[in-house]
């Protein structure tokens, strides 16, 4: 196809300039190297956010496991089966944790691995806040709530934007914003793979690109190629296609939107063009959960995605980026432990292992750091199959840049009464002990921002001290 | 929501008004049948809007042209055609509507999905890669006549959600639910949907009690007042956000009414027991057996079971009370319905539930940025239809589409007007204009054996399949770096108009047109066949054909830059064979459909 031809002759361009090679197509191995040799010189660094959307509970997922712990929370949750208290190894913490341990569910076997290794931290206890309140100033009402606290779009909001739900920009998109130039152009500054986008991705001036989960590329069907036997009508879809300044706010979205395809297509087909035979997924059918862990897992394949883009940094012209991706299916109102046990927790395992994985044979893995977010934690108490909306919550961050095995905050007394619960609205949930700002702080300070800029991206950072975590 | 522009909008319309005639060839649409004059007025006096009562502008009932007439189908149906468009200039807007409200259901999904679809194309429908839940949908979005009321029924499925993600084939007795419901009321509506088995499946209140120390699920107490009733803020009656003496937001509820509601939504279960048990009837009418298979009973609404929680609660100030545990089964059944009753019955009678309703149904139907007084008018028509009667949709739908921000040609080439077409609208418009077919009264949905179809309908819009209760975009949305955000307006369905799905849209296109059908079964093949009657007559003069494709796709839309592009293109094909002609039409029809000309609907 003709696409492809054009496509081509402005791959070599991009790539000659960034890596001085000579030829014709670029093979895998060179551009590879390229990539890597460019990268030990231009620091290169991005954020991966892994969106646990519908509220992840963090609480099955890091499940205490001292005895008197283990047990509260097992009779708080009638309904959920725990794992056997005996099957769970409690995961070593630097950090006093005043007598409670807590260890993995056993189902995130991979996670469990980097985190001895050192690789992974868990931030744990984290939420949407105002300001650094206690039990006692929430009951005796001296300290407020977040507002529409529970809600999925305002959780939502809470950890990507920080305003209310229908705020515009992301703390991704804003960091971009600062650290645009430290890249050659910033097309591909902010990326997202898979359905649902999300606020966190967009800047002021940083827009979302959008890469096939499957690794296509093309431009728009009609340009390039005649149109049902008519040049004449490719060029005219073309001139079309290329009008800006039209006479509305709609038409112009919808116009802008399609101009970033023409103008970022090519270098995106030589993206995946180059990164054709990147880090596979595994094929091999007797793998433990095959279908679920690999040939059903889009969370893996959107990884890959990422991963081939970033290979390819050169092509896109980047040294730093963030990446989004959306991992459906944590709303566990009811039917919990089939959809975490058996689904969500197999899937997040093996894609984080898989890409935490990739990225070090790539030699990059203290440049790329992957981390978890989502609304809220769940209801301390089981509503006979599944949990509702809750409060503070937990994370992984998981890269070679990660200060990990260790966990950050500290975990919390299941004890109903105790000083780690408050009842909303005759609702039990975590009061959070970390706020959101620092922990999303602490990562857009590792990709760059600047201390003094932070306030700007997270507005109530100065009523929390530290004002960034140790774990990066 | 701010918009200064209001005010230009509003000297428009007036100016609408002073030139449009009060003769007897004409009616102001909010005076229109069961819209009682002085209901119109009082919403208008209500609203602190631009307008006043004196400035309404009257709109003509007959279409003053045929790109009138197209432009108001396009709202209406899923796609208008030159046969409807002369209906609709002859008979009148009002007429038109009223002949809609009039027919009965006709063919059901569940029909279609049980009997129709499998009898009428076996081999399609037992193919392990259709969609056959999806070509339900278009099968009768395509071809029935009761346009209307499906229309009604897809902007009722984006506001109260059930997603096929997570209920399966029971999707299609959802798609009749909000079909049967279409032209009903609100509370009606809120009554099929809490006694839905398929939103009690997707929402997880099923079997939900507090019986034996559990909690009840809040799940459906939380999204029922959040998404389908009254919102989370406080609405003035046009729509705008009540704020406090420091300028904040108002919330309408807190974590303790979704507690409260909660214990409400208790004790609904299926019909094998309960209060409604042994009254399920089959297609044909029969009763079924009380003890018959649950697989059936998905079908009628739930009962209410004896443990439905017997203890007091309240909600927004409403107190929901207290049923002895030591009454019979008998009366704990019927007072968890009553509670029921009161809880929904709060939710239709807020004051919020109005203007958040009629918010939500413009933007399906007409615009996403209406003025406070389109909100107010509609809201108005919400809370009494002229006869007394609150939360009648057949007084909303008619004062969505006869309004007049909705019908004045001076405001619908406004900035603020129109919305962005969604990719399911488009596609089932190209269906009806090709008048894509089995040849056996089927409209077959892609599949996952269809790349490009699969990720254009199935990742992004795939009928009655959206990712989360929240619907495929919220409400809210515009995209952050665009002209629509700078201008504090919205565009909800840009939220799913990203690079990678625009792109798709325009491969979905090219390919579909280049094969002349649209869906596929195993391999590539094409289960539908278009034909193009519909520009046959146009397609040897090029002025014809672009003016006829310009008429149905995109009315409204300024033409000054695509009508002369189109011209040109398609004389690049001479017109002589069929195959020219073919291809003339497609070309005109892809370049329409990829251009914010079609994409943005006016």
């Amino acid at each position: 196809m003709s696409i492809d031809l054009s496509a081509t002759g402005i791959n070599r361009r991009h790539f000659l300039g960034g890596a001085a090679l000579a030829g014709g197509f670029s093979p895998l191995a060179l551009q590879m190297a390229a990539s890597n040799a460019s990268a030990a010189g231009n620091d290169y660094k991005a954020l991966v956010c892994l969106y646990l959307d519908g509220g992840f509970d963090h609480l099955h997922a890091i499940l205490p496991s001292d005895p008197t712990n283990y047990e509260a929370l097992r009779a708080l949750r009638p309904g959920i089966s725990l794992p056997n208290r005996a099957n769970l190894r409690s995961l070593a913490t630097r950090s006093p944790q005043g007598g409670r341990t807590a260890a993995l569910h056993p189902m995130l076997p991979r996670m469990r691995q980097i985190y001895d290794q050192g690789k992974m931290a868990i931030v744990y206890g984290h939420g949407g806040m105002n300001a650094p309140a206690t039990k006692n100033e929430y009951t005796n009402g001296s300290a407020r709530l977040p507002s529409a606290a529970g809600s999925h779009n305002n959780g939502d909001a809470q950890i990507h934007t920080f305003g209310d739900d229908g705020t515009r920009y992301g703390w991704g998109g804003l960091a971009m914003d600062v650290l645009g130039s430290m890249n050659q152009d910033n097309l591909f500054a902010s990326m997202g793979v898979g359905p649902l986008n999300n606020a966190f991705s967009t800047g002021r001036t940083i827009d979302l690109i959008k890469a096939d989960i499957n690794g296509q590329a093309s431009n728009i069907a009609g340009l390039g190629a005649p149109v049902f036997g008519s040049t004449v009508a490719a060029a005219e879809l073309n001139a079309l296609m290329q009008r800006q300044g039209l006479s509305t706010a709609m038409g112009q979205d919808y116009a802008q939107v399609n101009r970033r395809i023409m103008e970022s297509y090519r270098q995106l087909n030589d993206a995946f063009n180059a990164t054709r035979n990147l880090a596979p997924l595994p094929t091999n059918t007797s793998l433990p959960n095959f279908r679920t862990a690999w040939a059903d897992n889009d969370i893996a394949a959107a990884l890959r995605t990422v991963a081939r883009c970033i290979s390819a940094r050169n092509v896109l012209r980047v040294n730093r980026q963030v990446f989004f991706i959306n991992m459906r299916n944590f709303d566990t109102h009811g039917n919990q432990v089939a959809d975490l046990d058996g689904r969500n927790f197999i899937r997040m395992d093996a894609a984080i292992g898989y890409f935490y994985d990739t990225m070090a044979a790539m030699g990059l893995g203290n440049n790329v750091t992957l981390f978890t977010t989502s609304e809220f934690g769940r209801s301390i108490r089981s509503n006979g199959s599944g949990t509702d909306h809750g409060w503070g919550g937990a994370s992984f961050v998981v890269g070679g840049a990660v200060n990990g095995g260790d966990i950050y905050g500290s975990l919390m007394d299941m004890a109903i009464n105790g000083n780690d619960i408050l009842n909303i609205g005759n609702s039990p949930a975590a009061i959070p002990t970390v706020s959101n700002q620092q922990y999303c702080a602490t990562l857009a300070s590792w990709l760059g921002v600047p201390d003094s800029v932070l306030p700007d991206i997270f507005p109530n950072l100065n009523r929390f001290s530290p004002s960034k975590l140790a774990f990066l | 929501m701010i918009n200064h522009k209001r005010l230009t909008l509003g000297a428009l319309m007036a100016a609408t008004a002073l030139t449009a005639s009060c003769g007897s060839g004409s009616v102001a649409p909010v005076l229109d049948a069961g819209l009682g004059a002085s209901t119109a007025a009082q919403s208008l006096m209500a609203a602190p809007s631009a307008l006043s009562a004196t400035q309404v502008p009257v709109i003509a009932d007959k279409p003053s042209s045929r790109v009138e007439a197209a432009r108001f189908l396009n709202q209406a149906t899923f796609g208008a055609t030159s046969a409807e468009v002369d209906r609709l200039m002859s008979m009148g807007y009002s007429a038109w509507i009223d002949e809609q409200f009039a027919l009965p259901r006709q063919q059901t999904f569940s029909k279609w999905m049980q009997v129709d679809g499998p009898r009428s194309n076996p081999v399609d429908f037992g193919d392990q890669n259709s969609d056959r839940e999806s070509t339900a949908w278009y099968t009768l979005a395509k071809g029935q006549p009761d346009q209307l009321r499906l229309r009604t029924a897809w902007a009722f499925s984006q506001i109260f959600v059930v997603s096929r993600m997570k209920v399966g084939s029971n999707i299609v007795l959802w798609m009749d639910t909000t079909a049967d419901g279409a032209f009903g009321t609100y509370r009606e509506m809120l009554q099929r949907m809490t006694f839905s088995p398929v939103m009690g499946q997707f929402l997880d209140y099923l079997q939900n009690t507090d019986s034996n120390g559990r909690v009840p699920d809040q799940n459906y107490a939380r999204e029922i007042m959040q998404l389908f009733s009254i919102g989370l803020w406080q609405l003035n009656p046009d729509g705008t956000t009540k704020l406090d003496a420091s300028g904040m937001k108002i919330p309408t509820y807190s974590q303790a009414d979704v507690t409260g509601l909660s214990y409400v939504f208790t004790g609904l279960n299926l019909q094998s027991g309960g209060d409604r048990v042994g009254t399920c009837r089959d297609d044909a009418g029969r009763l079924l057996p009380a003890t018959t298979d649950t697989n059936r009973l998905w079908r009628c609404e739930l009962s209410v079971w004896p443990y439905a929680s017997a203890r007091q609660h309240s909600f927004l100030g409403v107190t929901i009370p207290a049923v002895s545990t030591a009454s019979s089964a008998a009366t704990r059944q019927a007072n968890g319905r009553r509670n029921i009753g009161i809880a929904l019955d709060t939710l239709a009678n807020h004051q919020n539930t109005a203007p958040f309703i009629s918010k939500l149904m413009i933007q399906r139907f007409t615009t996403s940025n209406p003025s406070p007084a389109y909100v107010a008018r509609v809201a108005a028509a919400f809370n009494d239809n002229g006869r007394g009667v609150r939360g009648d949709f057949k007084a909303v739908v008619k004062q969505i589409l006869l309004d007049p921000e909705a019908r004045s040609p001076d405001v619908q080439t406004l900035n603020e007007f129109g919305k962005v077409r969604e990719p399911i609208l488009a596609i089932a418009q190209l269906n009806r204009v090709l008048n894509a077919s089995d040849g056996k009264g089927n409209v077959w949905a892609g599949s996952s054996g269809c790349r490009v179809y699969f990720n254009v309908v199935s990742e992004l819009e795939r009928p009655y399949n959206s990712a989360t209760v929240f619907n495929f975009y919220r409400p809210t949305f515009a995209s952050p770096s665009g002209k629509v955000a700078a201008q504090n307006m919205v565009a909800p369905e840009m939220q799913i108009t990203d690079t990678s799905t625009t792109l798709d849209w325009s491969r979905f296109l090219q390919q579909t047109l280049q094969r002349g059908g649209t869906g596929c079964g195993r391999g590539a093949k094409i289960q539908n066949s278009f034909a193009y009657d519909e520009f046959w007559a146009e397609s040897t003069n090029a002025e014809q054909l672009a003016d006829k494709v310009l008429l149905l796709l995109a009315p409204g839309a300024n033409w000054s830059d695509l009508r002369p592009a189109l011209i040109r293109s398609i004389n690049s094909i001479p017109g002589a064979t069929q195959a020219n002609r073919i291809d003339r039409i497609k070309i005109a029809i892809m370049l329409t459909m990829l251009t914010p000309e079609y994409r943005v609907q006016r």
